[in-house]
């Protein structure tokens, strides 16, 4: 992974830590605090509640208080001794109980017998005890259930009541009045708390006022045991709240990500920047491109760096310049040396021939005239041997650009070895042979007459090791192909390549042969160089040596 | 002769203070509204006392037993089963032509064949044809049956009405009205009363203060459907309910508690009915429906007395308030508070329970014996002893019993009631006080 991927992603990395750390924290807090928020609303609004319900009771004691001075009711008590029961005392309750805001209201007389009854009229002349004993001098508010009719039926639904009594001479009458736990207190209390409110008598709910949309906190006022308010306040909207929140927080931290990615990504190309120059700029020195500086765009660290590198590339250039005219000198020195050394040993027969040739001349000598053709023959053969050397030389200076064409290497295995047959190395002495093994098909883009010359280069060289020991043997040729190359083998059972020169043979000059100018191998490897091909000394266990040429098939086909 | 003659002079003012006057109007309060005009509905004491002002049945049924042909000239018979009734000439309604004796053939055979439990008046009518009825088994109270307001052929009356005001008809075939008019005021009891002590209105109907027992002939039944309500309703009922509280608190005076298939001035002498034992509550309430007359205010206040006090025996009874042709149209409902307006003659009180019960059928078997008891007191008796047989068997339980409460002022002269207990105002004239 590059360095500039490797810190935007540590980048990212950290700010993504940063965000998994602090948004739970942050939400759970957040979410205590609207808890709380929300609980503090919700007692705001139970302690209105409780203010409502103190004043519905506080408004049914002031309308008892106020019935119970009425002249109404002592109507009522006057005409509570006639029999039968006037109309007016009948209805008197149903009467009395509207204005006053009351929702039950009964008149009884001393015995608990209905005189009047305002919400259950059809009670009249009954006992009731199970309101007139709960209330009887009681002038607190006394939660009760009260009887109610409908079109449905008869039903008992929760009040709060309380009683006030009233004489008329010997006749007294009770006043129990009171307000029932219906739906119109759910509705009272759903519009101020803004709760869905509903008011249960026992298993049964009585009444049900607006709405809460789940989930929800149930709250309640009891009037055990008749009655119980539940109101339900509604979570939704601090889930709403905290929904948002966490949106927002997310979309930050989103955002915070993204900028923390491209931040990450700037800082790491400024580091990387730097740092890729240096790369390349250490590959095109490694190329031999020494004249590479970089930039100094980068500070701190990184600028010493590049100006200790910048530094280091002009000491390297300096050195390397020394190093370069050092071994130029030293190559021209070797060339010399080699020069020297080749012409040097022609030189020494020709002046020796030549010399015995004037000493012989100078003397008459009768044999002056064989000697002269002797040594005119071996100053020939000298002669030959140095333009032989000079032609070497000149073709490794200047060897030609290779003509390229369609080449078939097992037919041209097969031309080269034409030209050798098998022969013994002397009479009675061992075989010379020749093999071959060819892959038919191995085309390659070559210069045919160079191949042929490195070619037949290896086998000679291979002819001259097997003749050296004496002990014959075979050269084989082996063609095969691979998907992308093709290979030619030259394997001989020759002494082998010592150890030691097998890193320097395609050296030039280096040879193991007495008369060999040591560039017949360093031509090879240079033709091969030249095709985009390797020469190469195979390591063999055994005795003898294996060269293998790599040719890329059509390589510039 | 001089003592004579100035006892003459002397009672001369009081004959001329208690002489008929014609002309005035007479002023009404009626404390609760008329909203049926067919007599065969109208039959609460208002509403038949006012409807009847423009509708008269054949004859009146007069309070010592008489009968008073009023649209036929006569009512006699010729054989046991043939009642001669030929009616009058000339009697005129104010829209379309006048009576004649087929269409009140046509309307009696109508009626006997129609739906109204008031029909059972008809059932010993065999053939009605002009001015002669045939019956089908010798009825001698059929007479009777002919008077009762309800089964009065529609448009000739005393008055008529125009612009809210009843003018008098002076082609009455009894006689024109005194009053030239006679002008209604629809009230409350209390207003009513006000009304009347200030000289504002010469009558205050509805106002129970008459106590004319004889007059209590408004009957009123609770009818249930016996497979609906279970085997022991009715003694769940007797111990439940307590009449006389229906009457004291519950319903328009004057009233009285009816523990009789009968009303009380055609109960006298009756056995009472055994005491059912009290029944255990049900274990499952039985869920019922109570149909009553919406119009009328008794009938709600009841129908919630009978709803709250029944609800302790285990019945849950829901309220359906209807109007009373809907109410007369539905002889299987659950439960059901239907008000008649009896006739004063035993026999034919049974015939209507019969019909309220939903014996149609046996009308005939059950007053065919009774037709055949020429005296009146006897049959009277004979048809007491067969409502108390028919009480534990017919699905109605009497409630109670009304009358038309009357007060008038001193001007009013001349007030008298039918023997139905309806007051004759075409009667009433004004005088000084």
């Amino acid at each position: 992974m590059r360095l500039r991927t490797t810190l935007a992603v540590a980048f990212l990395g950290l700010s993504l830590l940063q965000v998994l750390a602090v948004v739970p924290i942050a939400l759970r807090n957040l979410s205590a605090l609207l808890q709380r928020q929300q609980e503090s609303r919700i007692d705001q609004e139970m302690a209105a509640v409780d203010a409502t319900v103190q004043r519905l009771g506080a408004d049914v004691q002031r309308a008892m208080d106020e019935l119970a001075t009425s002249p109404a009711l002592e109507d009522a008590a006057r005409d509570a001794a006639k029999l039968p029961p006037p109309p007016a005392l009948t209805s008197a309750a149903a009467t009395l109980m509207v204005p006053r805001g009351l929702s039950v209201l009964s008149l009884f007389d001393a015995d608990g017998r209905t005189l009047s009854s305002g919400h259950l009229p059809a009670r009249l002349g009954d006992l009731d005890e199970a309101l007139f004993k709960a209330t009887k001098g009681n002038h607190t508010l006394v939660p009760v259930q009260v009887e109610l009719r409908d079109e449905t039926g008869l039903h008992t639904r929760p009040a709060l009541v309380t009683s006030r009594a009233l004489d008329y001479g010997d006749t007294r009458v009770w006043a129990v009045g009171g307000s029932l736990l219906d739906e119109r207190v759910a509705q009272q209390l759903s519009r101020l708390t803004g709760a869905r409110v509903e008011v249960w008598g026992g298993n049964e709910k009585l009444g049900t006022a607006g709405t809460a949309a789940e989930p929800t906190t149930l709250r309640t006022v009891s009037w055990a045991p008749v009655a119980e308010v539940r109101l339900y306040f509604s979570r939704a909207d601090l889930i709403a709240t905290r929904t948002e929140v966490l949106r927002a927080f997310l979309a930050l931290a989103a955002l915070g990500l993204l900028l923390s990615v491209g931040v990450g990504f700037v800082l790491a190309r400024r580091v990387t920047l730097p740092v890729e120059a240096l790369t390349d700029a250490a590959r095109r020195i490694a190329a031999g491109e020494l004249d590479v500086r970089v930039e100094e765009r980068a500070t701190g660290e990184l600028k010493a760096l590049v100006q200790t590198f910048n530094k280091m590339t002009v000491d390297l250039k300096a050195t390397t310049d020394k190093l370069v005219a050092s071994e130029r000198i030293a190559a021209w020195q070797e060339v010399a040396r080699r020069v020297a050394h080749e012409i040097k040993n022609p030189l020494t027969p020709i002046r020796m021939s030549l010399e015995t040739l004037v000493a012989a001349s100078e003397k008459d000598n009768p044999r002056f005239k064989a000697l002269f053709k002797e040594s005119a023959v071996a100053v020939l053969e000298e002669v030959d041997r140095l333009k032989r050397i000079v032609d070497e030389f000149s073709q490794f200076a200047r060897l030609p650009r290779p003509a390229l064409a369609q080449v078939d290497l097992a037919e041209l295995c097969r031309q080269v070895l034409a030209l050798y047959a098998p022969h013994a190395l002397g009479e009675g002495a061992a075989q010379l042979t020749y093999a071959s093994h060819l892959d038919d098909g191995a085309l390659v883009s070559a210069d045919r007459d160079q191949l042929t010359q490195v070619l037949v280069n290896l086998i000679k060289n291979a002819e001259e090791a097997m003749t050296a020991t004496g002990k014959g043997g075979a050269v084989t040729v082996t063609v095969r192909t691979q998907p992308a190359t093709a290979t030619i083998e030259v394997r001989d059972e020759g002494p082998g390549i010592p150890p030691d020169l097998r890193a320097r043979l395609f050296e030039p000059y280096v040879t193991t042969k007495p008369a060999g100018t040591g560039l017949g191998l360093a031509i090879a490897a240079r033709i091969l160089q030249e095709h985009d091909g390797k020469l190469e000394v195979a390591d063999e266990a055994g005795p003898g040596a294996c060269f293998v040429l790599t040719l890329p098939r059509n390589a510039r086909g | 002769m001089r003592v004579v003659i100035l006892a003459l002079l002397l009672a001369l003012p009081c004959l001329a203070g208690s002489r008929a006057r014609y002309g005035g109007t007479l002023k009404v309060a009626a404390t609760a509204r008329a909203t049926e005009t067919d007599p065969l509905l109208a039959d609460t004491p208002i509403e038949a006392t006012l409807v009847s002002l423009l509708n008269r049945p054949l004859c009146r049924a007069e309070k010592n037993g008489a009968i008073t042909p009023l649209l036929v000239t006569e009512l006699s018979r010729t054989t046991p089963t043939t009642v001669k009734a030929p009616l009058r000439s000339g009697l005129a309604r104010p829209n379309g032509p006048g009576l004649a004796p087929a269409e009140l053939a046509a309307h009696l055979t109508k009626l006997s064949g129609g739906s109204s439990p008031y029909r059972a008046l008809l059932s010993p009518l065999k053939v009605a044809t002009a001015n002669e009825l045939t019956l089908a088994f010798p009825f001698p109270d059929f007479e009777r049956a002919l008077c009762h307001p309800a089964l009065a052929p529609q448009g000739v009356g005393p008055y008529r009405f125009a612009a809210q005001t009843f003018t008098a008809n002076v082609f009455f075939p009894e006689g024109r009205p005194f009053t030239d008019a006679l002008t209604v005021t629809s009230t409350d009891a209390r207003t009513a009363e006000r009304l009347l002590q200030q000289r504002k209105v010469h009558l205050a109907l509805g106002l129970g203060t008459a106590a004319d027992e004889s007059a209590l002939l408004f009957a009123t039944f609770l009818a249930f459907n016996p497979v609906k309500v279970g085997p022991d309703f009715r003694a769940a009922f007797e111990a439940a309910i307590e009449r006389s509280d229906l009457v004291r608190f519950f319903v328009l005076l004057p009233a009285a508690a009816m523990g009789q298939l009968l009303p009380p001035p055609l109960s006298a002498g009756m056995t009472e009915p055994a005491k059912l034992p009290r029944p255990s509550p049900l274990a499952t309430p039985r869920e019922l429906t109570l149909a009553y007359d919406a119009a009328l205010p008794d009938h709600r206040a009841v129908a919630e007395r009978l709803q709250v006090k029944l609800h302790a025996s285990g019945y849950r009874i829901a309220l359906k308030p209807l109007t009373r042709a809907a109410l007369r149209a539905k002889p299987d409902a659950e439960l059901a508070l239907q008000s008649l307006m009896i006739p004063p003659v035993p026999a034919l009180a049974v015939a209507l329970a019969l019909e309220l019960g939903g014996r149609h059928d046996q009308l005939a078997a059950q007053l065919a014996p009774l037709g055949l008891i020429s005296d009146d007191k006897a049959r009277a008796h004979a048809a007491q002893v067969l409502a108390e047989k028919l009480w534990p068997e017919l699905p109605l339980i009497p409630l109670y019993a009304q009358a038309l409460g009357i007060q008038a002022a001193k001007d009013v002269q001349n007030l008298k009631t039918d023997a139905q207990g309806l007051p004759l105002l075409d009667a009433v004239f004004l005088g000084q006080d």
